[in-house]
């Protein structure tokens, strides 16, 4: 105890100058959602550090951009020796070090959750307000809204999909997956066989409700796993000529950030590609 | 007595041949019982993809497992005459699902598929040698035991290991499935993997039904009757490697099939392990169909393990093998 007590007092000793400029200068982003925004919104010399997760490309949108800047482990230690002057987090990771960063008088910005495209446009801005940077972040939003306003043509027809991710996962009514499918101007299946949110799905019932469009969610397609052998089942394929398999990198739709704009663009065009 | 001991395998297969119909027609998907049977006949429509590409290779994946697991532990009871030998209480199963983690999560068998029942067959060949090596000639029924807890252990270990190590961000949630087993979303690729080694094991393990009586007047008695103890070992070790490896690797590891079956068998057919073996192979398959159905109609949100009813039954039927054995031996 004692020890940790002076650790906590070196850490405050050593956290006494802030930003002149009165914009965060050492910014520690501890979760890729975080990271990403960060990377979206300041310039690069100002972030000091961000998570192991902002280099994989796999669920990064900003991966190159990342490579090269300190990585963490949202250890508190870690955290406090860095002498941020900003903590980007999340409410699940992290939480020892966002605690004892408040305790030691580092602002922490918790980014939030979206559960849908409001949300997500919400969260750009909250973040580029903690960030200083409130003009980039409407820069980002509105090229959000353009990437989303230019896909809406009259829809014909409804299309009906289902999004599908390792373990049988599927996003229903309250998600933002299921906000992105309907701008793509496509009926989600989902809330018609789950109430909850997100919720696992059994193949069988995925190959009954037959949906138009089959969204398969498989970023790590390089490695292989129990949770990700369902989404490469024979039975999807003896699917093929009624359903359409579509494949979706999750990174597009995982955090928010204005990269959802592209989801919704990708979505919409295979909707045009299936109705016409 | 003999009467029973005809009888039993037969009783056995009509309830087997009843469960495996049974979960043809339970699953998820809301079929009527005569689109059940056309799908299974005409491959018509999706009810033809939920039949012949999930519902069926399930079903046979319990078959197979189910008496792999089975004709093991029979198998290894009598070699080994130890009332509490099996794939899973001795370490061997575990040890599978150990060689199946290396091979899917490192990309081996990305690389080349049969990899997978390889490692896995290797895994369990590991943990059977080195049993043998350390019961070796004393026949102390603890002993045996103890040292495949250990090696149980020590395989869920290196198994942690391995996961928290795969570059695979699904890996570390996946010891759940190695340890107590799913035949959940399989498909006739994992039946084509491990249906020909099970076979092979199965044929093996039952060859030596005539050995392994021998084998109960005691190790003198049996060689004074030209059976070469070494050779019987060998080839339990090997039947059991074949058949525990291959279904392992497509199923994770269902606990104590092997032990509860040829104990509910005995009192039917007697102590006589060649008696024993077909009615465990098929009970084994019995059991593990009738858990594979009660998981799918529990309503538990994402599926239960297989191990998780398997185990539910067989630790107190352990613990009672174990109060037994207490008393015969003060």
């Amino acid at each position: 105890m004692t020890l940790r007590l002076l650790i906590l007092a070196a850490a405050v000793l050593a956290l006494v100058a802030p930003a002149a400029s009165g914009k965060p200068q050492r910014i520690v982003s501890t979760n890729v959602c975080a990271d990403q925004l960060a990377l979206a919104l300041v310039d690069r010399v100002r972030i000091l550090s961000v998570s192991r997760m902002a280099i994989e490309p796999e669920i990064s949108n900003l991966a190159e951009q990342a490579r090269g800047i300190r990585i963490n482990n949202a250890r508190a230690e870690e955290i406090v020796e860095l002498k941020p002057d900003l903590i980007l987090g999340d409410i699940y990771t992290g939480k020892g070090a966002n605690r004892l960063a408040s305790t030691i008088g580092v602002p922490v910005h918790i980014v939030g959750i979206a559960s849908s495209l409001d949300d997500v446009r919400k969260v750009i801005r909250d973040v580029a307000a903690a960030l200083g940077e409130p003009e980039r972040g409407e820069q980002l939003v509105a090229a959000m809204n353009a990437r989303i306003a230019k896909t809406h043509s009259p829809t014909t027809k409804p299309i009906t999909a289902l999004v599908y991710e390792p373990n049988g996962l599927t996003a229903g009514a309250g998600t933002l997956t299921n906000d992105i499918l309907a701008a793509a101007g496509l009926t989600n299946l989902a809330p018609k066989l789950t109430g909850q949110a997100y919720a696992t799905v059994a193949l069988e019932t995925v190959v009954a409700a037959a949906p138009q469009l089959l969204i398969l969610d498989d970023s790590y397609g390089a490695t292989a796993s129990r949770a990700q052998s369902i989404l490469r089942h024979p039975a999807f394929r003896a699917l093929e000529g009624k359903t359409t398999l579509y494949k979706i990198p999750s990174r597009l739709w995982l955090c928010p950030g204005p990269w959802v704009g592209e989801a919704v663009e990708r979505l919409a065009a295979e909707r045009a590609r299936i109705t016409e | 007595m003999d009467d029973s001991a005809t009888r039993l395998p037969i009783l056995l297969a009509a309830a087997t041949l009843f469960a495996a119909v049974a979960s043809l027609f339970i699953g998820y998907a809301p079929l009527s019982a005569s689109t059940v049977i056309d799908g299974l006949v005409n491959d018509t429509g999706t009810a033809g993809v939920i039949m012949r590409d999930i519902r069926l290779p399930r079903m046979l994946l319990g078959v197979l497992s189910g008496a792999a697991l089975g004709m093991s532990g029979a198998a290894l009871q009598g070699l080994l005459r130890n009332p509490l030998a099996e794939p899973g209480v001795m370490g061997i199963a575990s040890f599978a699902s150990l060689g199946a983690v290396i091979a899917i999560y490192f990309g081996l068998s990305t690389a080349f598929s049969f990899a997978l029942p390889l490692t896995a067959m290797l895994g369990a060949l590991i943990a059977a040698v080195v049993l043998s090596l350390l019961s070796g000639r004393d026949n102390g029924v603890l002993t045996l035991i103890l040292a495949g807890v250990a090696l149980a252990n020590l395989a869920a270990a290196l198994m942690a290991l391995a996961l928290n190590l795969a570059p695979n961000p699904y890996a570390v949630s996946e010891i759940v499935f190695w340890i107590l087993g799913s035949l959940k979303d399989r498909s006739f690729d994992d039946v084509l993997l491990a249906a020909p080694f099970v076979a092979a094991g199965l044929a093996l393990l039952a060859s030596t039904g005539r050995a392994l009586d021998a084998l109960t007047l005691g190790e003198d008695a049996a060689k004074s009757l030209g059976i070469e103890v070494v050779s019987i070992q060998r080839r339990v070790i090997a039947g059991v490697t074949l058949a525990v490896g291959a279904s392992v690797a497509v199923t994770g590891a269902i606990a104590f099939v092997g032990l509860i079956v040829p104990h509910l068998c005995r009192p039917f057919v007697g102590h006589t392990p060649s008696r024993l073996l077909i009615p465990s192979a098929i009970g084994g398959a019995l059991l593990v169909l009738t858990a594979d159905i009660a998981v799918r109609l529990v309503p538990s949100g994402p599926e239960l393990m297989l191990g998780v009813f398997t185990s539910l039954i067989g630790v107190p039927f352990f613990l009672w093998l174990v109060f037994k054995l207490r008393r015969e031996l003060t």
